[in-house]
């Protein structure tokens, strides 16, 4: 698969997802492009995370496609090479200690032992010194740091699209900090998509070159106009 | 405070999400403890006869309380086995202003109505009416019947206490084997031990100082259990144990590319999960059995059937892929969506839990060579019975489990904790037998016994080389149904 040029990195069509007879998730259109990073706000249940599952073919849409670098991603398993994620704790196996897990997953993406270094490198200011070379289960792990694990594991393989539910929530301020510097960097110098939920208005207003707000499964509103978004969003939310 | 406790537990069966599947899964359970006290009912009406056949030489009296020292021993391991660990739920109590005391009381109750209860008067009320009051009298009589039923009740404690140690299945298997030395001894009357024993017992039992000494010995055992589970009631005690990390790996494994690494992730989750860990021991209790079977049946072996030959070698080959198999992807719940989101992840992970069952099959295999000590033949037909596991049988578990794997929690060790048994747990061991054992029939009849067993193995390697074709029917089947799967094991329906 090659990043050309004319395909977004996400571009998402007719997109609908019904439980029942109620209707959780519809979007008629939706393209995430390269380079770009993308928060996604909403009230609870407003379908962000059933958003993020469909665009993993993690569930079945009822309508609609998602297209990853113009190919549907319910045919093939290619694209999840490019595609880093972490939305909960489903996504990561808790029976092994970090390094174990790391170790693992440098086997499963086929890297060098460099990579894999270099790769945690990254994270080290993150990880503060807590993770690597403990011998911890992730199951016994802090909330706070099994997220770390999880979102280290997202970014692994170097992808194009990284996709995060909630990466601040239960990060300390020191955490969320550092973690806004390396989406920072991993957009300038990697140009990832990045594609964020969050209920943090501060920090997604911060990094975000878009923020898309979710209301009831729709897009209610599509925010590109980086100096006014967090005016619009405290004014949406009523918040200030 | 009690009541309420109750009144919620039972709400929250009555509202689980599959309250039916539940009440299936009760109801067999039910059915299956209302035979087992049914046999005992049975044994208890024929004691009388069944003491005289046994001890013909020794006063039926005499040889009961004899007995009682193996059945309460019986009795404990059953306990131990059977009867499910008062299950430490009480997290979501802690916080609130309930006294621990209370919720340990609770959960203790609870354990305490067994049906495991009901066993010592079943099989010895009939016997102590019949003959009991005729040899000693009916006030005697009642004081053994009520010392049996408190002496069944100390039992309990002293099997929920054990349960809380650690490693307690060594100490259990430790006491099984002595157990069986005595009994072995006695077997061959040199068994002192179980006659001073029952000369204790016969003395002690019918006395009412008896009746007050156990009483206090079932008050103090149930304070012993209380203490020690209120200390465990923390909610980060059963957390300890887990700090330190040992490295099981199967490093070799890893050398297998893919497949071999994500073997490698399932050989740590069986080991780090209580569930598989008491299954893993349980497998090594298939060969023990294969010794038994061929063991008693050494002196007929020039007409020994179809049944008793290949019975024994599938099952201790095979009880491995069927303890495992049966929960195939379920041992996943917690973390499907793992392999879901990696390239190739579930098709790997469906290669790798087949390379840890070949892998057992070869160990099992292995370790059935002293089977040559009953005669090449039982090793062979063990061989041949590995190969058809090996290249045909897992195959049919795979593909009745794939179809509808149910969520499980694989935390929680009890055995009868019947999460993520459906359907196909209760019918696939019947494929499981049957397949071998009519195929091995028919070949014997057509071409005798070696036939037999050389038919089988050629069926099993032949199924071997066509692994990728057999492993690619359980891989289509899972991918075509992962959004179910997937769904399903994120709801956590247990």
């Amino acid at each position: 698969m090659t990043t050309d040029k004319i395909f977004p990195t996400y571009s998402i069509s007719n997109l609908t997802k019904n439980y029942k007879n109620t209707q959780v998730l519809k979007i008629e259109h939706l393209e995430l492009e390269k380079g770009t990073t993308v928060g996604l706000v909403g009230n609870n249940g407003a379908g962000k995370t059933t958003l993020m599952r469909c665009m993993l073919d993690l569930i079945k849409p009822t309508t609609g496609q998602v297209l990853f670098e113009g190919i549907d991603v319910s045919t093939t398993e290619e694209w999840k090479k490019y595609v880093g994620s972490y939305l909960d704790e489903n996504m990561i196996l808790n029976f092994l200690s970090p390094d174990e897990y790391f170790e693992t997953l440098r086997k499963i993406y086929g890297l060098s032992e460099e990579d894999k270094v270099k790769h945690i490198e990254l994270f080290l200011n993150i990880f503060n010194d807590e993770l690597i070379g403990h011998s911890k289960y992730i199951r016994d792990l802090s909330k706070g740091n099994m997220k770390k694990v999880g979102i280290a594991s997202a970014i692994f393989n170097n992808p194009q699209a990284i996709l995060l539910d909630e990466p601040f929530e239960s990060l300390d301020p020191t955490s969320q900090n550092k973690l806004k510097e390396l989406f920072t960097y991993l957009k300038k110098e990697r140009s990832s998509m990045i594609f964020i939920s969050s209920h943090d208005i501060n920090h997604i207003a911060q990094i975000s070159d878009r923020i898309i707000i979710l209301e009831k499964g729709r897009i209610v509103k599509d925010l590109k106009d980086v100096a006014n978004m967090r005016e619009e969003l405290n004014d949406y939310f009523g918040t200030n | 405070m009690l009541k309420l406790l109750l009144h919620l537990e039972r709400l929250q069966f009555k509202r689980s999400p599959v309250r039916d599947r539940l009440a299936l899964e009760r109801g067999m359970v039910i059915l299956f403890k209302l035979l087992l006290l049914i046999y005992a009912l049975i044994m208890g009406l024929g004691l009388n006869t069944f003491l005289t056949v046994l001890y013909k030489d020794v006063e039926p009296t005499a040889a009961f309380f004899k007995i009682l020292t193996y059945y309460f021993f019986i009795e404990f391991i059953m306990r131990y086995f059977l009867e499910g660990t008062p299950k430490v739920e009480a997290d979501k109590y802690l916080h609130l202003p309930i006294p621990k005391k209370t919720i340990v009381q609770f959960l203790l109750l609870k354990s305490f109505f067994s049906f495991i209860n009901l066993f010592v008067i079943l099989l010895f009320l009939p016997f102590i009416l019949e003959v009991v009051s005729q040899v000693l009298g009916n006030v005697s009589a009642i004081l053994v019947a009520l010392n049996l039923v408190l002496l069944s009740w100390t039992v309990h404690w002293l099997s929920v206490l054990v349960k809380t140690l650690e490693n307690s299945f060594y100490y259990v298997m430790l006491g099984m084997i002595i157990i069986s030395i005595v009994g072995g001894l006695d077997y061959f009357d040199f068994g002192v031990l179980t006659t001073w024993m029952g000369q204790f017992l016969e003395g002690m039992l019918p006395t009412s100082l008896a009746c007050l000494v156990l009483i206090l010995i079932f008050l103090f055992s149930y304070f012993m259990v209380s203490s020690r589970y209120a200390r465990f009631l923390n909610a980060d005690a059963h957390q300890n144990s887990l700090f330190n990390i040992t490295d099981n790996s199967l490093s070799f494994l890893s050398k297998y590319g893919l497949t071999g690494q994500i073997a490698d992730v399932e050989w740590k989750l069986i080991l780090r999960h209580k569930k598989s860990k008491n299954m893993l021991k349980a497998s090594f209790f298939g060969l023990l059995y294969g010794f038994y079977l061929y063991g008693t049946r050494l002196d007929d072996i020039g007409d020994l059937d179809t049944f008793s030959l290949l019975f024994p070698a599938i099952f201790s080959t095979g009880i491995f892929i069927l303890n495992f198999g049966q929960f195939f992807l379920s041992w996943n719940t917690s973390h499907f969506d793992f392999y879901l989101n990696q390239p190739g992840g579930v098709s790997s992970l469906i290669q790798g839990k087949m390379m840890i069952f070949l892998f057992s099959i070869l160990i099992m295999t292995i370790l059935s060579t002293p089977y040559l000590y009953f005669g090449g033949i039982f090793l062979a037909a063990t061989i041949a019975v590995g190969l058809f596991n090996a290249g045909i049988n897992m195959h049919f578990i795979t593909l009745l489990t794939i179809r509808d794997p149910l969520p499980m929690d694989i935390n929680n060790g009890s055995v009868f904790n019947y999460e993520g048994v459906g359907c196909a747990q209760f019918i696939m061991g019947i494929p499981f037998f049957v397949v071998p054992l009519l195929l091995f029939a028919l070949l014997k009849y057509w071409l005798g016994l070696w036939g037999g067993i050389i038919g089988l193995s050629l069926i099993g390697i032949i199924g071997l080389m066509l692994f990728p074709v057999l492993a690619n029917l359980t891989i289509s089947k899972a991918l075509n149904n992962k959004y179910t799967i997937g769904e399903n094991f994120r709801n956590k329906k247990y």
